[in-house]
């Protein structure tokens, strides 16, 4: 039921974009259509330059959102659980997540280079702080009754921490990973088209400069489905480890 | 061994934003060695702001608190709270809920699991080990908490109106089944509740507080012969008891209820 609602959307959405090219006020050559897309689709595939590119931002992206989750939850949980490194740590968290984190790409570059750490660092970046926003705010709102059984029972610091406060802001942690692997992949995509060797962004800037309208959406729907393939997996994750999760509707 | 002594306590609730509110008042009162202690009061005196001091998870504002000779100085689960609102954390199933406290000890696994299991026999939930707290009904619950502060091993449990969430049937079952716990491991026993028959079947011993903010306005020995098996309320030295203690605390409640509408309309 689910699957086939959510398609309905995404065929509407394909047809009219269809109709554009036979009878539409727009360009083909500038907004392609589904059929040109499909066409570029085995010279894009076919050239090698997707696979050649896409492992260096999957690369790029994992070694730096994996360290990014697990330092946001922990900073998050640790300045959260406490009032005092609350009022000290908040306003400059919250300045790092309202700054555009891709501004600092040039920066970036100057110290690491245009090699793959930089764009390391950046998708670092990017994550870690909704991520620790997240938990932040998850932590500081776990339900005061559960923190009481933890202490009742004589929880130190430390284990009120593990068992009780991050398990507690579970939910409202994975939302921020969710958020974190959405800017990560911004993040490392427009650091490639900024200046960079390899990966999407620079595959992105190479259909630029010949004007291949199709071959570019071909690019962005490789990126759309490695998206939510994250998303999905991030779901199942979700899911896995917090199963009494009754928040969710349907 | 070691006999639960509050002397002189007071609590006094801070806030920012509000004036500050004084919830136990001056309250001294001794527990012996294997005693049950029943405490009685309106809603609000402060019955379960006393507990939480008694374990620690408050702060008394002033006053001591002794078990044995060491000075009560943080929440310790030597002083198990069972809580009023169960406090299981739904994240984790039925039986790790119930090893909460002995994982927090540094229990081994396999021993607190064996300790978890029997308690939670104890309460009539073996069966229930691998549920989630949101797949069981209040008052079974309520035994998860029971069997958690159970499993430490407590010398003295806190228990705040641990029944409140059962039908009388299941309250007097496991009224029963506490009588057997305590009877066989003679832990101490601090017991809230607001139904004085409860409090008369199940204690040695009922404190009676005031409305807010607390103070023990009266203390009555139930020396009715134990088992108390099949004593009714029919039966004249329990309805002795009864109108002797409703008779301290009717103006009480009635004071605490008149006050809290009050408030209500400003
Ligand atoms: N954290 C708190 N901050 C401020 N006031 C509080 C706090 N906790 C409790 N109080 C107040 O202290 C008083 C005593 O509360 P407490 O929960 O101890 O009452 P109680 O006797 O257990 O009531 P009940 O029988 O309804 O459970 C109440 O008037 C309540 O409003
Ligand atoms: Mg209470």
């Amino acid at each position: 039921m689910r699957l086939r609602t959510g398609a309905t959307s995404v065929g509407v959405f394909s047809l009219l974009w269809q109709l554009n090219e036979w009878l539409g006020p727009l360009d083909p050559t500038l907004v392609a259509s589904p059929r040109l897309v499909l066409g570029a689709l085995p010279e894009v595939l076919g050239d090698g330059l997707l696979s050649q590119h896409g492992p260096a931002t999957v690369y790029a992206l994992v070694a730096g959102f994996m360290p990014a989750v697990a330092v946001g939850i922990l900073i998050g949980a640790v300045v959260g659980y406490s009032r005092r490194l609350t009022y000290l740590f908040e306003p400059l968290i919250m300045a790092f997540y309202v700054t555009p984190r891709i501004a600092f790409i040039p920066i970036l570059i100057m110290w690491l280079g245009i090699g793959v750490s930089s764009r390391v660092a950046i998708v670092f970046l990017s994550a870690v702080f909704p991520v620790l926003m997240n938990s932040l705010t998850g932590v500081q709102t776990v339900d005061r009754l559960w923190l009481r059984s933890g202490a009742a029972f004589g929880a130190t610091r430390m284990q009120a921490i593990r068992l009780v406060v991050i398990p507690g802001a579970l939910s409202s942690i994975m939302a921020g990973v969710r958020l974190g692997f959405g800017r990560a992949l911004i993040g490392v995509i427009v650091a490639e088209m900024y200046v960079s060797t390899a990966g999407i962004g620079k595959l992105i800037r190479l259909y630029q400069n010949s004007v291949r309208v199709d071959a570019l959406f071909v690019v962005i729907t490789a990126v759309t489905i490695f998206g939510l393939l994250g998303i999905s997996l991030l779901r199942r994750v979700e899911r896995r480890v917090s199963p009494w999760q009754e928040g969710m509707r349907w | 061994m070691s006999e639960l002594r509050v002397e002189n306590v007071c609590l006094r609730y801070e806030s920012p934003d509000r004036e500050s509110f004084l919830a136990v008042d001056n309250v001294s009162l001794t527990v012996q060695d294997g005693e049950f202690v029943a405490i009685v009061g309106p809603s609000g005196c402060g019955k379960s702001s006393l507990l939480f001091m008694v374990n620690g998870i408050a702060k008394r504002t002033s006053g001591v608190i002794r078990l044995g000779s060491a000075v009560v100085a943080g929440p310790s689960p030597s002083r198990a709270l069972v809580f009023q609102e169960f406090a299981l954390l739904p994240w984790r199933s039925i039986i790790r809920n119930v090893e909460f406290g002995l994982e927090l000890m540094g229990v081994d696994k396999s021993r607190r699991r064996e300790v978890a299991m029997t308690n939670l026999a104890l309460v009539g939930l073996a069966q229930f080990e691998n549920h989630l707290p949101h797949q069981l009904s209040g008052g079974m619950r309520q035994r998860v908490g029971i069997a958690r502060a159970l499993s430490v091993q407590p010398d003295i449990l806190l228990m705040d109106e641990p029944f409140g969430a059962l039908d009388a049937q299941t309250r007097q079952v496991m009224g029963t089944e506490l009588l057997r716990i305590w009877e066989r491991s003679r832990t101490k026993i601090i017991f809230v509740t607001h139904d004085i028959d409860e409090a008369i079947y199940l204690a040695d011993r009922i404190i009676i507080m005031s409305a807010s903010p607390g103070r023990i306005i009266d203390e009555i020995e139930v020396n009715l012969p134990r088992p108390r098996v099949g004593l009714t309320r029919s039966d004249p030295r329990f309805a002795k008891l009864h109108d002797r203690i409703w008779k301290v605390l009717e103006s009480e409640v009635q004071e605490s209820l008149a006050r809290q509408f009050a408030s209500n309309g400003k």
